[in-house]
Order: C-alpha cells, then structure tokens, then sequence
C-alpha cells in the first residue's frame, strides 16, 4: 500500500498577526493552549498519515524544538527565505516520493475533511468565506476548480481556497513562481483537472482579533478535566479543563469551555467567563474578570481588572484596575486600513500601570504603558513608553 | 504445547485504573483477569506458558512467579516498547519449539473452546459475534476459511469479529518479519494474518463464549460473568443475624457482623470487616483488607484491595481502585433522571445504570456526592461535601 505524505508550511511569520509574530511564527501561536501547528499534525495522525514533512523558515529552531517532542517520524526542511508558498513547498520536493497532502501550518483544520480530501488525488479544499479577498479565490463548475485568483481587489466569488491541497509528485513540474495559487492556476491552464472537496470546518487567523475565533471555535470540543487544587468554595461549571498545580481561589467563577494551564493562580473571587482560555503560570489576582480572551504563559493580571475580547501574549504585568472594552475601529494593519471589533491585542513583555484603559488598540512587544493611560483605537509600536 | 499470552500492553483506555497496574491485573471475581485466562488454558491441558510483558511487567511477575504454584512452567518475553502484536510476538521467537497457542491477555474464554482450538490444524484463528463490530477486527469466513479481514471499519460487513486467539506454527514468525509500520504507527499482527487468508489457509473457529474488557465498564460485565459460575464458601467467620442468599463467597479472617444482608452472586477477599447492617448486592466482588461498614449499601461494583466504605455510603456500577478511603455518607450516583446511557468522558457506555470509575489511593471527606460517569485519578483528595463530577486528574484536589 502507497502511504500518503504530508507537507506542512509552517516557514512564514504571519506579519499580519504582529506584534503576535514577533517571538514566534503564525503556526507556532498557542490557541486553547497548543501551537496551532499541533491541530495540523493532529488531524493528520488521525487519518493514519504520519509521513509528515514540514517546511520552517521564521524562527526555525523553535518549530523544531517543538516538533521533536512528537513520537513521529517528522521531518524538518528549511526554508532559508520567505520567497512564498510554492518556494517553500520547493524546499520539500527531495523528500517526496508520490501523492502528498499540501497544508499550511497556521490554520485549524478538522480531521474528517482531511479525511476526505486524502482520498482524491489533485483536489483542493475549499470553504466559503465573508471576506474572500484576503484568500485565493476560486471559481467552480461541476464540483472542480475552472479559475483561482491570490487576493483579488473584487472576489468574484465567496468560495476560497483553504490552501489545503492533495497533490501528485508532478504538481512541482507546474511550479514556475513563488506562489503555489500560480502553480495550481498553470497546472488548470493545460487542461489538468482539480477537484473542489468542501471542508466542514476550517479557520484561518488573518489578523490577530481572528485568533479569538479560533479559539472558540478549538475550545468547543473541550472535555472536562480538573487537576491542581481547587477550593470548595470555588464554582466550576460546563467543559472546564484545569492543568497541574493551578490553584483556583475560594469564590472564583469559572464557566466553560475554559482552559487553564499548569501551576496558576487564579482567585480569590475571580470571575472566568466562557471561550477563555489560559497558559501556564499565570496569575489573575482577586476581583478581576476574564471573558473571551486568550492569555499565554507567565501572565500577571491584577486585582479588580476587567479583561475581554483580547489576545495577551506571553510575560505580560498588568497593574490593578486594568480595563479592557470592546469597541469597533479602524487600524493600520501593514499599510492598509482594516475595521475591526475587539479590546486588546498585546504582545509579549507589556507592562502597565494601574488604572490602564485599552479600546480596540495592538500594543507591541515590550511596550510600557505608565498608568492612567486610554489608549483607543491605535496600534502602539514594540517598545514604545507611553507615559 | 506453549501458550503465548500478549500482556504487555497498559490498556490506556482503563486509566486511571492502570496507574498502578497493567490492565490484564485487573481483578474480576477478586482473581486478576490474566489468571482466569491462565487457568482456563491450564484447564485445557496446556502446562507452558509465555507472558510477553512491558508496561507493569514487575507486578505479573510478583503474582504469577514461575507458575509452580498453579503447577505450570511460565517465562517472561519482556517487550521493552509496545510496537505493536507483530513486534509483540517477535519477542517469543526463542521461546517456542512448534505449533503454539496465542492469545489476547485482556479477553475471557472457556477451557473448552481451548481444547476445541488445539485440536484444529494451524494456522487457526477465533471468531466470535458481538454488537459493535467497529470497535473490532471484522471477519469474513467462508467455510470455515478466513476470506478477509477489516480492522476497525465505520462500516463492518458482518458481526463475525477476531477474537484474539490463535493457533499458529513456526511460520508465522516469518511473516511478522515482514510486516511495516502500519498507519497506525504499530507493527500490527493483522497484516501477518493478511498473508496468510491471501493464502486460504488462515482456518476459522467460532467460540461459544467470548468476552473482551476494552473500557472500564466492561469489568462489571466479565465480573458477573465469571461470578456466575461461583460455587458458594465460607473461610470467614459470619455472626447471627446475618442473611445470605444466592453465591457468597467469604475469604480467610473476614469477619461478617450481624444485621448484614448479602445478596450474591458476592465475593469478599481475606481480612475484610464487614457489617453490622451492611446492605451488599450481586454481582460485587471485594478485594482482600476491605472495610464495608454500617449502612453501606453496595450493588455490582468491583471494589479493590484494601479500600474502606466504612458509614452511610452508596457506591452502584462502579470500579474502585485499591487503598480509597471514603467519608461518611459519600456517594455514587448511577442513574440519569433522563435515563439516559451514562457517558464516561465524552464516551458512551451504553449503560443506563453506571456509576464512577475511581482511582487508588483517592480520599473523599464526609457527605461527598459522586455524579454519574465521574472518572477519579489516584491519590485525588476531596473536601467534604464536595459535588464530583466529570474527570479529575491524578493528586486533584478539592479543599
């Protein structure tokens, strides 16, 4: 029996997701606590495809620190240059022996699309999207793939592509430019077919707000699962997951799904809301809520804040008092104009004073916010003071 | 004739019950699983065995020794990584001298479908009948010829499933030689057997009783099962005022005071204090220095060595580890006031009535209450009064 390959495309940084990207690339961002790379490998575990290739590039040593810990057969090539897609695919071809799975590293998959797509050869899996112009557009006529266009200005259709293909060793013969929407487009031009396989369900994190979606979208299957000490003053309800060593404090409401990591201390009268999840020593100090948010390791948020609709990376104090509301505006996300509607995305290494207010604004890495500051609607560039 | 019992595995799907144990040590009617096994294979006329061991290979050894007590001959294959069946019976190659006996550690069979087996010529494989196949390799059999083989399919073609049981000969080693690293990322003994039905030489035998243990729950059925067949003894002492009705088996030192009332078919180990007014119901066995004590009711649980249940308690369709200890009025619910199948972390039991899997060493303080499907890890610590439900990691901690 042929055993089907996969190339996984985790060399990009994922500039869009800055300040996120800055220590980390796009695939290796925790989301409900694992490394979106890891939903990957998992999904194609799950189908029995362990021939597993991935492609690095931006911060290479830490994807392959982290993917040695896998009891997988996985193989590392480097991308020395972010050129695109097809070139990195390129790095991987020596590797290849027949039909391989194509799929990038930086966005959710489930397993039984895969399962799907892994049974056609040269087929592409596709999803509608609202906003079809950040992704490659495809055209379709009787279940196959008659036109695909890379970021058009005006999508002529809401169908895109997923950039998960299932591909024969030929397909690198087509590969002509640096991106593999181009080598999919030559390989239609002489005549070769492509199949349309619809995924069931799919997320891409384009800017770092989408990051909150995923999130929610990856804690919904959460099981229940409590280790560490909790009070039994302490109320836990729905799917809530509690790591080793975590201390939760008398008082404190957590409500699921919600995720907590290893050796944290959250409480006394915290208030935990849904779609929240939280990494590994992290601190949340008496009186202060978290709802729909997104916490990495080594956190500290203190008493009687109020924090939603935010992505906090990792490292992070945050003084007493600190506010966070969710409001809609429009940021400069690399030179363009985006709309969004979130609180706060944070980098790594914040600091701020108390009484700090956030609306709809991306502080970067190592930012000092002094106190009393409101920061509305603004991009705050890494290592800015905001006195 | 040896006898090759494939034991090597932890059987992670009874976690939290294997933390301490590998799960063919598992104790139904108060013997571990591997021991029916052995002495339905004894039974059968077969004196050597070979334990392919690996993960808890210190406590089979510790149990079964050389074999002298039960008069058999028994040697180790220790199987350092469990790469798989295939790669398991590699580890036997220098153990066997001609045709021989393979079988599943984790399954029930009777002494006479052993004998049946022998008699057959290898390389022979054991069928039996079950209501979800998925969760087995499907078999297709046309007289008496395995004709095919499906592991695991969402859709099987029959009910007709691999029982784990085989008579192979010397040449079977030759095919697991060749057999690859499966998708599964194991060495699978099924694609040796695909040799061999490509052949037409694979022979088919249907067992007239078979049970596997897959999920924890499934002890409660091979427990009755094998209780059945109990034959009723007393080695305790049993004061007046004490009913029994149906099999009750008491052990050595086990003292049974008065005002209880014993339901069988029950089992209690040596050592055991039970009563006054305790209230014990079939099908429940009682491992060795158990305390169950006044106005504790018991109903089809397995309860393992040294666990006290000693005041007010409830505990129905459970497995208790060994070594808990649990406060007054603590309590196992195992009922949906839907009556619907309970589901154990996120899997189906198919049950109606199920109550809590919990692990060693767990302490619950006073007037706990334990929802149905409620899954403990060992050593977990609960204040009282405290509500369970779901999973709880190994050393939780409610205080």
């Amino acid at each position: 029996m042929k055993r089907l390959q996969a190339v996984i495309l985790a060399a990009g940084e994922g500039k869009r997701v800055r300040p996120l990207t800055w220590s980390r690339p796009k695939a290796m961002i925790p989301v409900a606590n694992h490394p979106i790379i890891e939903y990957v490998i998992d999904a194609l575990r799950k189908n029995g495809i362990r021939d597993i290739i991935v492609v690095v590039g931006y911060r290479k040593e830490q994807v392959t620190r982290f993917l040695n810990q896998f009891d997988l057969p996985l193989r590392v090539v480097v991308q020395e240059k972010q050129l695109g897609t097809a070139h990195a695919l390129l790095q991987a071809e020596p590797e290849i022996r027949g039909d391989f799975l194509l799929l990038p590293g930086d966005n959710y998959i489930d397993p039984h699309s895969i399962g799907r797509i892994a049974r056609v050869p040269d087929a592409v899996l596709v999803k509608e999207h609202p906003n079809p112009s950040n992704f490659g557009v495809v055209l379709l006529d009787e279940g196959e793939v008659r036109s695909i266009v890379e970021k058009p200005e005006h999508a002529p259709s809401f169908m895109v592509s997923t950039g998960i293909y299932s591909l024969k060793k030929d397909f690198f013969t087509f590969i002509g430019a640096n991106d593999i929407t181009d080598a999919v487009a030559a390989m239609l031009g002489t005549g070769r077919r492509i199949r349309a396989v619809t995924a069931d369900d799919w997320q891409d994190a384009i800017y770092p707000w989408d990051l909150l979606k995923m999130n929610r979208r990856l804690l919904a299957g959460l099981l229940a699962a409590q280790e560490g000490l909790t009070s039994r003053h302490a109320t836990v309800q729905g799917p809530v997951r509690i790591g080793k060593g975590t201390t939760i404090g008398p008082h404190t409401v957590i409500t699921g799904p919600v995720i907590i990591g290893n050796d944290c201390t959250i409480g006394p009268n915290c208030c935990i809301l849904p779609n929240t999840s939280i990494g590994s020593r992290v601190t949340i100090e008496p009186l202060t809520m978290i709802g729909n948010a997104l916490v990495m390791d080594d956190v500290t948020i203190c008493s009687n804040s109020r924090v939603v609709d935010s992505v906090i990376g990792e490292r992070g104090h945050f003084a007493d008092h600190m506010s966070v509301s969710t409001i809609k505006g429009i940021l400069e996300i690399e030179g363009n104009p985006v709309r969004s509607e979130f609180g706060a995305i944070i980098g790594d290494n914040v600091k701020s004073g108390p009484f700090t207010l956030c609306r709809n604004c991306i502080i970067g890495n190592n930012v000092i916010l002094e106190g009393t500051n409101d920061v509305i609607s603004r991009v705050i560039p890494d290592g800015s003071v905001v006195i | 004739m040896e006898c090759v019992v494939l034991a090597a595995g932890e059987g992670k799907r009874m976690r939290p019950l294997t933390a301490r144990r590998p799960k063919v040590m598992l104790p139904l009617a108060n013997r571990p699983m591997l021991e029916h096994l052995v002495l339905a294979a004894r039974d059968a006329g077969i004196t050597d065995f070979v334990f392919v061991v690996g993960y808890g290979e210190r406590e089979i050894r510790r149990h079964f020794g050389n074999g002298s007590q039960w008069g058999l001959h028994i040697f180790y294959a220790p199987q350092r990584q469990q790469l798989g069946t295939a790669d398991a019976l590699r580890s036997v190659r220098d153990f066997v001298t001609g045709p021989f006996l393979t079988m599943n550690g984790d399954m029930i069979i009777q002494n006479q479908d052993i004998a049946r087996l022998l008699a057959q010529t290898p390389p022979c494989m054991c069928t039996s009948t079950t209501d979800h196949p998925q969760d087995y390799g499907v078999v297709m059999v046309e007289n008496d010829i395995v004709t095919a083989l499906e592991e695991k399919s969402p859709h099987p073609r029959s009910t007709l499933i691999n029982a784990g049981a085989y008579l192979f000969t010397l040449e079977i080693f030759n095919l697991v030689d060749r057999v690859q690293l499966s998708s599964r990322g194991e060495f699978e003994l099924t694609d040796a057997l695909n040799v061999l039905i490509a052949g037409h030489q694979l022979q088919a035998l249907h067992l007239s009783a078979w049970m596997d243990v897959g999920n924890p729950w499934d002890l409660l059925d091979a427990n009755s099962t094998l209780m059945a067949s109990l034959l009723p003894e007393n080695h305790g002492t049993v004061e007046q005022g004490v009913i029994l009705t149906g099999t009750v088996v008491i052990g050595q030192n086990t003292v049974v005071k008065s005002g209880t009332y014993i339901e069988g078919p029950c089992i209690i180990g040596e050592n055991c204090r039970i009563g006054p007014h305790a209230y014990i119901r079939g099908a429940t066995s009682i491992g060795d220095n158990c305390h169950i004590g006044h106005c504790t009711e018991l109903k089809n649980s397995i309860i393992m060595a040294k666990t006290k249940i000693p005041h007010f308690n409830y505990i129905g369709d459970s497995i208790i580890g060994s070594g808990c200890n649990f406060g007054a009025g603590t309590k196992v619910a195992n009922l949906r006031h839907d009556h619907a199948p309970v589901r154990v972390g996120g899997t189906d039991t198919r049950r109606i009535k199920f109550g809590a899997i919990i692990g060693d060493g767990v302490q619950f303080g006073i007037n706990c209450s334990i929802n149905v499907g409620s899954v403990v890890g060992s050593n977990a610590m609960f204040a009282p009064n405290s509500s369970i439900e779901g999973w709880y990691g190994e050393n939780a901690t409610i205080r």
